[in-house]
């Protein structure tokens, strides 16, 4: 068969399935009015490399979407690269050994939310890098880079607006296929 | 906005933690923390 073209009844082999690049690994509903959302086994030595989104939801206050490993508080470096609707001017903010990332995703007040950023590494006992992106806060839009710099492996993350509430909407967890 | 008005906006009754499909309301010590960033996350956003 033509990948990735099937056929009603076509039997799926073993190579066809380990051709799949993009595995969901786990999918979280979001409640309501909450701080923050904690995905656990999220992560495994199954992925080396995941995407982590949040849709359908939204936020009470407009806001920035923080994310960070595990219980680990420390170790976060990140940049972003952003500007505002109203000027052509590039801007930039960066985070120096801070308590998490943020800039994974935003919202403004009422609207939909997202979350859309990659991590690298998350599972391995080393550093772990946070491609990320696009950011959105009212009229700010960006992308951001990043690393957390403890080489300590993790199941576990941790979504949360960096002020206020998110309500409802799905965070998935994608793994790329090693 | 100051610790008041959010506290108002959102009372530690109201806002829940949420770990996978469990969901909690904060202890007096999270949530004095919780409204401190939060507060300073609504005052300080991006230049």
């Amino acid at each position: 068969m033509t990948y990735p073209s099937f056929s009603a009844g076509d039997i799926l082999t073993a190579a066809d399935m380990n051709a799949v690049g993009l595995w969901l690994v786990k999918t979280q509903t979001v409640g309501t009015a909450v701080s923050s959302v904690q995905v656990t086994d999220a992560f495994s030595s199954t992925y080396n490399n995941y995407i982590i989104t949040w849709v359908d939801g939204t936020c009470s206050a407009s806001a920035s979407m923080t994310l960070t490993l595990g219980a680990s508080a420390t170790g976060y470096y990140q940049f972003l690269n952003y500007g505002a609707v109203t000027a052509s001017t590039p801007l930039g903010a960066g985070r120096n050994n801070a308590a998490s990332w943020a800039w994974v995703g935003g919202a403004t007040a009422g609207q939909a939310g997202h979350v859309r950023c990659e991590v690298f590494g998350p599972n391995l006992a080393r550093y772990t890098k946070l491609i990320g992106g696009p950011y959105q806060n009212d009229n700010a839009y960006g992308t951001t880079v990043g690393e957390h710099r403890v080489a300590t492996a993790y199941t576990a993350f941790t979504l949360a607006p960096d002020s206020g509430t998110m309500t409802g909407g799905t965070i998935r967890v994608y793994g790329y296929r090693n | 906005m100051t610790p008041e008005e959010y506290k108002t906006l959102y009372p530690q009754d109201s806002v829940y933690i949420q770990v996978d499909d469990t969901e909690r309301t904060m202890t007096d010590d999270e949530y004095e923390a919780w409204v401190a960033e939060g507060v300073y996350n609504s005052n300080h956003p991006l230049p």
